[in-house]
């Protein structure tokens, strides 16, 4: 990151890459997530017009694997909103702004923020690959 | 155990009370509107991220992005809810179904016995 030198800039910085980057896979994982239940809806609704018991039985077995696959995929979903709510505080947004648009409160917050990149917020930081969100504190 | 716990009918024996009184067939027939209603809720909640995602250029608040899909969290809590029912009732197996989805199988009883009462 040349020409930045102070924390804070290095972390409005990081922040609004973080965000972009967490906000497009936040999409691509939901889409992933809702894929399958929408393809059911799709694929089924004119198919169950007329549909004996055992039609029925493989329809409802069907929509039950569709939402768990969309349950599996909800820890993920938290995470990568934790993720994304804490590169916005990495830029410099106030928690107290979140939790008013979001609903959430501060405890909440406080749990999540915690492990995202949040943490980061004060320390000097440097881009790391290997890192969950891609950047890490200089010790 | 007290009266009331001793009382309370175990899930599979509402469901073949209520698999008495519906057939299967008309209640997978609602499943794909069903399904479809869970996505519509998901797409609403989404438009925000949508457009946040698509558009690297743009600033956005992260928080407003975020703020639909936490807000809605127990509309979609229930929706999916509403599917396991049905799916349950069309004649997918109570408990692994509860499992695999994530919900205890003694609150899709509470949900069934709400059915039962007229």
């Amino acid at each position: 990151m040349p020409g930045l030198r102070t924390p804070s800039a290095a972390n409005r910085y990081a922040g609004e890459q973080l965000k972009h980057l967490l906000a497009a896979e936040l999409l691509s994982h939901l889409d992933d997530a809702v894929t399958p239940l929408r393809e059911f809806a799709h694929r089924t609704i004119r198919a169950s017009d007329h549909i004996d018991s055992t039609a029925a039985a493989a329809l409802a077995a069907e929509a039950i694997a569709a939402l768990a696959h969309l349950h599996a995929s909800d820890q993920r979903t938290e995470r990568l909103q934790s993720h994304l709510l804490g590169a916005e505080v990495l830029t410099g947004v106030n928690v107290g702004h979140i939790g008013e648009v979001t609903g959430l409160s501060h405890s909440t917050l406080t749990r999540r923020l915690a492990n995202s990149p949040a943490a980061l917020r004060g320390k000097d930081i440097a881009p790391d690959p290997t890192h969950e969100w891609g950047w890490r504190a200089l010790t | 155990m007290s009266t009331a716990t001793a009382a309370k009918p175990k899930p599979e024996r509402i469901l073949v009370g209520l698999r008495e009184r519906v057939d299967p067939a008309v209640v997978a027939a609602s499943l794909p509107e069903i399904a479809q209603a869970v996505v519509d809720i998901y797409d609403a909640a989404l438009v925000h991220l949508r457009a946040a995602a698509t558009d690297p250029h743009t600033d956005f608040d992260a928080a407003a992005v975020v703020a639909p899909l936490v807000r809605r969290t127990e509309e979609i809590a229930a929706a999916r809810s509403d599917l396991l029912a049905s799916a349950v009732l069309a004649g997918a197996p109570l408990t692994p179904s509860c499992h695999a989805v994530g919900i205890a199988p003694g609150t899709l009883r509470r949900r069934l016995t709400g059915l039962v009462r007229p």
